[in-house]
């Protein structure tokens, strides 16, 4: 397996932004010393480090919201589908349904999901949260019936011009389905709105799933939002179509 | 005469009327307020409270202005609770009263 390949990818986002900030361009230094040293399979240790420095990260949208709120969030990519419905408690916790359609396995999970934000840094210009996601359920397909448990770290950083997250996410389902998925993000606003206006971001999305033939994805998706309503579009390199859709109440 | 004295009349009651009803914009610097979307919840927050009569939001100052209803106020530990409940840091309250004859 080359792991090269999507590091250099990575890299080069990092040089688009060096100057920018500094943390990133600590890690990209660390990076390549990395790629010079490093033999394929230790350079993989790096690459998931290097992703989590270069992506200081928000996930889809916050999985916590106001006390009192709803939020419905649908996901759509080149292995899942998926529909997550949550209700805000308090400020730090929001617990819901989460449904999931696995492509490849043909199986469908239902879980109850519980999001439960650890830690939020507010600035002047910039905010950054930190999430644990976790979960139980069932995974099911042809006759066949399993216990499902997840959970993830999620933490990210935006400021009004740029984004960055990055997610992980371990699943188990049995002989259905057992995986570890990480996802880094990084955006950038083509213009700065104020608070009504249509916001657009354009963004890189980056998946590594150890389990998978094809362990290693970008997809190159814009995002728009306004009111209440936002929306994620992406074509994957590798002909997977990202459409993603959340609304809050 | 009738249309004088009530003329007169009017001119007495009217800011007589309004006189009293002070109502207050609080102006709150926040911290973290970075994203249009989750901005969103500066609204569902403050509507719960009664006193509130509309709120604006603005990113490029990061500020949220609370328009009160006449007579009603918001103590400060209103304000930081609903602010933080949004999601945010509060950093700075300024109230300003003005009266509607004004």
């Amino acid at each position: 397996m080359n792991f090269l390949t999507p590091v250099i990818a990575l890299q080069n986002e990092a040089c688009a932004c060096k100057g920018t900030f500094n943390m990133r361009f600590v890690c990209e230094r660390k990076t390549n010393d990395a790629i010079v040293k490093m033999p394929y399979g230790r350079s993989m240790k790096y690459l998931l480090i290097m992703i989590f420095c270069l992506a200081s990260f928000p996930a889809q949208a916050r999985p916590v919201s106001y006390p009192g709120g709803w939020t419905v969030m649908l996901m759509n990519d080149t292995d899942t589908n998926s529909a997550h419905i949550h209700y805000t408690l308090d400020p730090k916790n929001s617990i819901g349904w989460r449904h999931q359609y696995l492509r490849e396995e043909s199986a469908h999970m239902d879980a109850i999901q519980h999001n439960h934000l650890l830690k939020r840094w507010n600035a002047p210009a910039s905010q950054a949260n930190a999430y644990i996601k976790s979960g139980v359920g069932i995974a099911y397909d042809d006759g066949q019936v399993e216990p499902v448990a997840f959970t993830g770290f999620a933490i990210d950083w935006e400021d009004r011009r740029y984004f960055t997250s990055y997610e992980n996410h371990f699943f188990y389902a049995g002989d259905i389905d057992t995986y570890a998925h990480h996802e880094a993000r990084i955006g950038i606003a083509p213009y700065v709105g104020d608070f009504g206006d249509l916001h657009t971001w354009v963004m890189i999305k980056a998946d590594y799933d150890a389990g998978k033939d094809d362990s290693f994805s970008l997809t190159p998706l814009v995002r728009f939002f306004k009111g209440f309503d936002l929306l994620e579009a992406g074509y994957n390199l590798d002909d997977g179509v990202l459409l993603n859709y959340v609304r809050r109440f | 005469m009738k249309i004088y004295r009530f003329l007169l009349l009017s001119f007495l009651l009217i800011p007589g009327a309004f006189a009293g009803q002070i109502h207050e914009d609080v102006l709150i610097k926040v911290n973290g307020m970075v994203c249009d979307f989750c901005a969103q919840a500066v609204f569902k927050v403050f509507e719960d409270y009664e006193g509130v009569n509309s709120v604006e939001v603005s990113l490029d100052e990061a500020m949220v202005t609370v328009h009160m209803k006449p007579g009603a106020s918001l103590s400060q530990e209103e304000l930081d609770k609903a602010i933080t409940y949004a999601g945010y840091d509060l950093v700075s309250i300024k109230r300003i009263q003005s009266d509607h004859s004004s």
